[in-house]
């Protein structure tokens, strides 16, 4: 499917990938395009990623969605009447705000938010990164305040984690161990410590941990009580938005071999998830200037006699010169040819056939709406 | 001198953005370490190891191999080294078997908070007091950290966990390896970076991050594929005449733009790197771009050479 059916039909574009490989400026890129389009767009990126706000114009970029000042894009040449929003995901204050969403009373988000262990591991509880990516992006398709939404995933250590997060969080507060936790409706904490089997298992806890981790910890999952249903409702709410046929999910990698290599355990776990993949972006691909067929020797001598007619220069300079010149160009022609032969792997080795866009090595990193426009080129190619 | 120093520290953990090359730069550290004769352990933690790939090993597990001389490499996995950790400090085995074995707890230390984490850095503790007959076993210990987030509240850890722990086992650990992080003598964290933009914000950004949070002192910076002066300033001059001669000749065009870019390459990587000086206050190492279509020992090697020379030229 091509780049422009998909911001023609879709409404959530997912960029996954792994780190380092441009995922952040081509969810930038492809927001831009839909927007200049006449979709009202939002970009959700994970990063700080500061360059990223300054190119869309934005002094800051926080868990507040921002509009693209008409100014900037005025500056740019750009229409500015477009709708282009922008946010990024600040885990501990989007899993808060959760908290206070989801809990039945003020009392037990206080609870919350105040136990020890909440405070210290929002962020290390597991995946609750990915989790609340999940969960702000399902927000904000459910306001229905954007015609596309796009996001850029976070670089997780096990790829594609995020897939499975909602589940994960869920299970870490499954009813069973909740409930194995906190009180029962007609009894006590400390009647659950003197029941067999429990009594072994906080004992044992305690041994490890401490009593005092152990008593924080029966407060954690006291507060967390009855929060178990609304998180798995989630989950399968998630879940099912991931897979549904107004969603795409796009591939980012660069033409480095150890990211094709990642790019094709990502496109595979995809599609053991049931996620079919529409389409695959390699980043720093090529040089844009063609070397292909280059004759080295017509070049040497066209280099030593043009640079001869302007320059005064002596002749072992001039030498010195050219041979950097050519170096560098026979060069650029091996990198060439082994991206050329890395992406030719990649389409071999992908069980799905999918589409594969080459974006060119570009002299300056993309740092402004320039740079976007310039990545859309390649991008929204007819 | 300055190349001792960075051998001389016993534990060192790396970070970075993802796709700066930081497992290379730690192979690279390692095969220099190893030259010099230095027992080297490689740590990584929980991925799809890149050391597998780096030195084209079958496999790379829990116990350390050693996959080129000098070198060994171990990747921990959280449930062996939780398992490890039990047995280790719950001295009476039928107290030990009962934890292994509560499925709730189980269940409940899979999906906890920093558990991972916690037991990762017990397991780093024992492979550094680790000692056969006698002596240390590794003289050098570089641990593969994750992502730059992740970094910092992995090095935090002892410290988070302390606040919401009274007494106990743990407590008495986490003394431990809080010595071990926060010695300067054998402690230290390393960063690794590009001369590009969005690593450069990040690494400045990560070095004032670790500054105000971690009680872990900081080594050496990084900077990893840079771009050599090839082209002089005169040699620019003389470029762009003949950018604006043209000429109808393709080739002829894109040996000049190459050149171009080139030239645009090294005076952004000298004008990022002065901004990483301007704001980080730690010893650089930058390494060439080594361009090959396979990563191997000989490039891995490439890399390795390049550190005390470059070692070198920063302290004069």
């Amino acid at each position: 499917m091509s780049f422009n059916s998909i911001i023609k039909n879709k409404q959530l574009v997912v960029c996954c990938g792994s780190g380092g490989v441009g995922k952040t400026t081509t969810s930038a890129a492809i927001a831009l395009k839909a927007a200049a389009s006449g979709k009202k767009t939002l970009v959700i990126t994970i990063d700080p990623a500061k360059r990223l706000a300054q190119s869309l114009g934005l002094s800051q970029l926080d868990n507040e969605e921002r509009m693209v000042p008409r100014e900037h894009l005025k500056q740019s040449g750009l229409d500015p009447n477009m709708q282009l929003y922008a946010t990024m995901l600040d885990t501990a204050a989007s899993l808060d705000s959760l908290i206070k969403r989801i809990s039945a009373n003020e009392e037990q988000a206080r609870q919350i938010l105040n136990n020890k262990i909440y405070r210290q591991f929002t962020n290390a509880i597991a995946g609750s990164q990915e989790y609340v990516a999940m969960e702000r992006l399902f927000e904000l398709m459910n306001n229905k305040n954007y015609d596309l939404i796009v996001l850029d995933t976070p670089p997780t250590k096990n790829a594609l984690d995020f897939l499975n997060a909602p589940n994960r969080l869920a299970s870490f507060l499954d009813d069973g161990i909740v409930k194995w936790f906190v009180k029962p409706q007609s009894r006590g904490l400390k009647a659950r410590l003197f029941q067999k089997g429990g009594e072994v298992v906080f004992k044992l806890l305690g041994l490890l941990a401490g009593r005092t981790f152990v008593q924080n910890l029966m407060e954690f999952f006291q507060a967390f009580n009855g929060l178990y249903g609304g998180f798995k409702d989630r989950a399968e709410k998630v879940s099912s938005l991931l897979r549904n046929d107004k969603t795409v999910f796009v591939l980012v990698t660069s033409a480095e071999r150890n990211a094709l290599t990642e790019a094709v355990f990502f496109h595979d776990k995809l599609i053991s998830n049931g996620i079919p993949l529409q389409s695959v972006i390699v980043n720093r691909a090529f040089s844009p200037f063609e070397t292909k067929g280059l004759d080295l020797v017509m070049l040497k001598d066209l280099l030593t006699k043009n640079v001869s007619k302007i320059s005064k220069r002596k002749t072992d300079e001039i030498k010195k010169f050219t041979e950097k010149l050519l170096q560098i160009t026979s060069l650029t022609d091996k990198l060439n040819n082994i991206a050329f032969d890395n992406i030719e792997r990649l389409k071999k080795n992908l069980q799905s056939a999918n589409q594969i866009l080459c974006i060119p090595i570009f002299a300056e990193e993309i740092h402004d709406m320039n740079g976007l426009m310039k990545m859309n080129r390649y991008l929204f190619a007819r | 001198m300055s190349l001792s120093k960075l051998l001389h520290k016993k534990l060192q953990f790396f970070t970075g953005k993802g796709g700066v090359g930081k497992s290379t730069v730690v192979a690279a550290v390692a095969m220099l370490a190893a030259k010099n004769g230095l027992r080297t352990l490689i740590v990584e933690i929980d991925t799809a190891s890149a050391m597998k790939r780096i030195f084209q090993v079958p496999f790379v597990g829990f116990v350390a191999m050693e996959v080129i001389d000098d070198i060994w490499v171990i990747n921990i996995d959280p449930q062996e080294a939780l398992a490890e950790y039990i047995e280790q400090n719950i001295k009476i085995k039928r107290i030990a078997k009962k934890i292994s074995e509560n499925q709730i707890l189980q269940y409940f230390f899979k999906a906890a908070p920093a558990v991972n984490e916690f037991v990762a850095i017990n397991k780093i503790w024992n492979l550094f007091n680790q000692k056969s007959n006698g002596i240390q076993t590794y003289d050098l210990i570089l641990v593969d950290l994750p992502a730059t987030g992740h970094a910092i509240s992995f090095l935090n850890l002892p410290g988070s966990i302390s606040e919401i722990i009274g007494t106990g086992l743990i407590r008495k650990l986490i003394g431990k390896y809080e010595d071990m992080l926060s010695d300067p003598d054998s402690t230290a964290l390393n960063f690794v970076t590009l001369a590009e933009q969005m690593p450069v914000t990040e690494t400045i950004e990560l070095f004032n991050e670790a500054k105000k949070r971690l009680n872990v002192s900081l080594g050496w910076l990084f900077i990893n594929s840079t771009q050599a002066d090839i082209f002089d300033k005169s040699e620019t001059e003389l470029m762009d005449q003949l950018e604006k001669m043209g000429s109808d000749i393709s080739s002829l065009n894109t040996a000049i733009q190459l050149g171009k870019q080139t030239i645009l390459k090294q005076n952004q990587t000298k004008s990022l790197i002065k901004r990483l000086h301007n704001s980080i206050n730690m010893e650089f190492i930058k390494l060439p771009k080594v361009l090959v279509s396979k990563f191997d020992v000989k490039a891995l090697n490439i890399l390795a050479d390049a550190i005390p020379v470059s070692l070198a030229k920063e302290t004069t």
